[in-house]
């Protein structure tokens, strides 16, 4: 099913690739500051950073490309966290080893929330994620072996402070960097053109031979692993995890925004997105003290919603549309 | 009828649907050959759509079988209907509002195993020009006109060879050089490509023109099946639908 490269791309080979070396110079300048690099702050920051972007590009997967809009993501990220450290707790296994094992226990997850859920379409389908995420947040606290509201503590890992940050650094900058090269596959594949054609018409899309049913649950799945891995990584980060902040629906929130912000349905979206947002965050959370920065950032987020749409990459795509020579029509 | 007498491409027997207490389908029986074009007339709420929607898996019946080619495909899901070579328009033109009209076409060809990326842009061009969108090629699908998105929506159906493609209303509300181009296409593919078509349309005449069988639903029932000639003239056709001259 994802038979890549099929459709002829609009862009000819010569600016796509200009554009991916862009990117590719950013990721070796990320890489350099990884390795020379002594802010820990900063460090750590741009770790974040990564992490959102890993969440936002499997978030892309279903609701950029999809059109389904999971309000939820955290319910994957979550039980993938959970995963790795009750596996710490009782086998003393080391979440470095357990995050695909994470990864695998959330895309179960996303496989049997998905069949439910992927019948139901728009607003409803926002809800019924965000809602799950209560539910099994309630699960978490009530469960014996995740011990309630009391977290699960892990193990430091024996390495200096500037080290620690390093390692994650690179742990989070790599799976950025894969999954992106993973959306960036999916955007070029069959897969990925039959996530849009769901998005733009699920019935007419079924209609014209697309496997709806089967293609919005592998799109789950693989986003929920992505997420699952994340999550299990996340847990030996902070190294103490309890289900207020492990499930905390402003994560959720975060990277819908951060899609929505960047350009949903494009792989170079959440790699905007992620740090655009972050950083507007941060800047109102420095100067605007209150609990009041919460209520202008989403503001902000929604005209840009209402008033840009396709975010970011949606503005360049236009820009670009307008500025480059018509393509040669056929004589007709 | 116009199939052979052994095994029509279609054969629709005793089907039966029903959307609460009101019954849309009532026992509706007929069969549709290869190569051919079947009018399907009725007055509004007659379940012209409602079949359409039972025939291509978005409604199962209640009873009463579907055969593509001697197959059962009453239980089967739209997608995998189109992979035998089962298609349909909308009543409204449905096509994917933000892709480029020529990726429209490329979609149903995404699940062609057999075709490669020449083969597809071979096909995806020559339904371009049939209907006349070669130079809207890449103008993006919601930004052309609303009888050419229907044109698209019709290529769209086309683009994958299918054996049978049930049409909805698609003469409604579009300009009469548009009709006429489609007319002549749904020709063309019956002709060249041997394409079946159900055609669902209240421009009764256009449609007695084009089809080599007619069947008018009354209420759920099919009040008359046969030549145009004869269905126009039956008498409960006539009396549910024409109404007296
Ligand atoms: N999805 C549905 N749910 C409930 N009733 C329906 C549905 N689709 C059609 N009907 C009813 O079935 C009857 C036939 O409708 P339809 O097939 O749309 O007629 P036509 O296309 O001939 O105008 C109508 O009474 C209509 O209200
Ligand atoms: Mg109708």
């Amino acid at each position: 099913m994802l038979s890549l490269f099929f459709l002829p791309s609009s862009d000819n080979g010569s600016t796509r690739l200009r554009r991916l070396l862009v990117w590719l110079a950013l990721s070796i300048a990320l890489i350099v500051y990884g390795v020379v690099g002594r802010q820990l702050f900063l460090l750590s920051t741009l770790s974040t950073v990564f992490l959102y972007v890993v969440l936002t590009q499997a978030w892309n997967i279903l609701g950029g490309y999809g059109g389904y809009l999971n309000f939820g993501m955290v319910t994957f990220f979550g039980v993938g966290a959970y995963t790795s450290a009750v596996l710490f707790q009782y086998f003393e296994l080391s979440p470095f080893l357990t995050a695909p094992v994470a990864g695998l226990a959330s895309a179960v997850l996303g496989v049997l929330i998905g069949i439910p859920t992927l019948r139901i379409r728009g607003a409803y389908f926002a809800l019924v994620t965000m809602i799950i995420t209560f539910a099994v947040q309630t699960l978490v606290l009530d469960m014996p072996v995740t011990q309630g509201a009391l977290g699960v503590y892990l193990q430091p890992v024996r390495l200096s402070p500037l080290g620690v940050e390093q390692l994650f650094y690179f742990l989070f900058l790599g799976c950025a960097v894969a999954v992106t090269a993973l959306v960036y596959a999916i955007e070029h594949s069959n897969f990925g053109w039959a996530l849009i054609a769901i998005r733009e018409d699920e019935d007419a899309a079924e209609i014209v031979g697309v496997r709806t049913v089967e293609v919005k649950w592998i799109a789950n799945a693989v986003a929920a692993f992505i997420a699952g891995v994340v999550g299990g990584l996340y847990a030996q980060r902070i190294m103490y995890i309890e289900p207020s902040g492990t499930f905390a629906f402003d994560i959720s929130l975060n990277v819908v925004l951060m899609a929505v912000v960047g350009g949903a349905g494009t792989w170079q979206g959440p790699l905007i997105g992620a740090p655009l947002v972050l950083l507007v965050a941060d800047m109102l959370r420095v100067t605007v003290t209150s609990e009041v920065n919460r209520a202008i950032f989403s503001v902000i987020v929604i005209l840009i919603a209402l008033f840009i749409p396709g975010g970011v990459m949606g503005v360049w795509t236009r820009w670009r549309r307008r500025h480059k020579p018509k393509t040669v029509e056929a004589p007709s | 009828m116009t199939a052979s007498a052994e095994q029509p491409l279609l054969a629709i027997d005793a089907v039966g649907k029903r959307f609460g207490g009101v019954i849309a389908l009532d026992d509706v029986s007929f069969s549709v050959g290869a190569h051919s074009v079947v009018g399907l007339i009725g007055p509004n709420g007659s379940g012209k759509t409602t079949l359409l929607n039972v025939i291509n898996g978005v409604f199962a019946a209640d009873h009463g079988e579907v055969r593509l080619s001697g197959i059962r495909i009453d239980r089967k899901r739209s997608c995998e209907l189109a992979a035998t070579g089962l298609t349909r328009t909308f009543q409204a033109a449905r096509v994917f509002r933000t892709l480029a009209v020529r990726q429209n076409l490329f979609i149903p060809l995404l699940h062609q195993s057999a075709l490669d990326r020449t083969a597809a842009s071979a096909r995806a061009n020559e339904l371009l020009e049939l209907v006349g969108l070669t130079k809207h090629a890449e103008s993006i699908a919601s930004e052309i006109s609303g009888g050419q998105q229907r044109l698209l929506e019709f290529a769209r159906a086309l683009v994958s060879r299918p054996r049978l493609v049930l049409m909805d209303e698609p003469f409604a509300g579009v300009h009469p050089q548009i009709k006429t181009l489609l007319v002549r296409c749904i020709r063309d593919s019956v002709a060249r490509e041997g394409t079946s078509f159900i055609i669902v349309s209240h421009e009764v005449p256009d449609l007695v023109a084009m089809s080599d069988f007619m069947v008018c639903l009354v209420e759920g029932r099919t009040a008359a099946t046969g030549s145009p000639a004869t269905v126009i003239q039956n008498e409960r056709v006539i009396e549910g639908y024409l109404g007296r001259a």
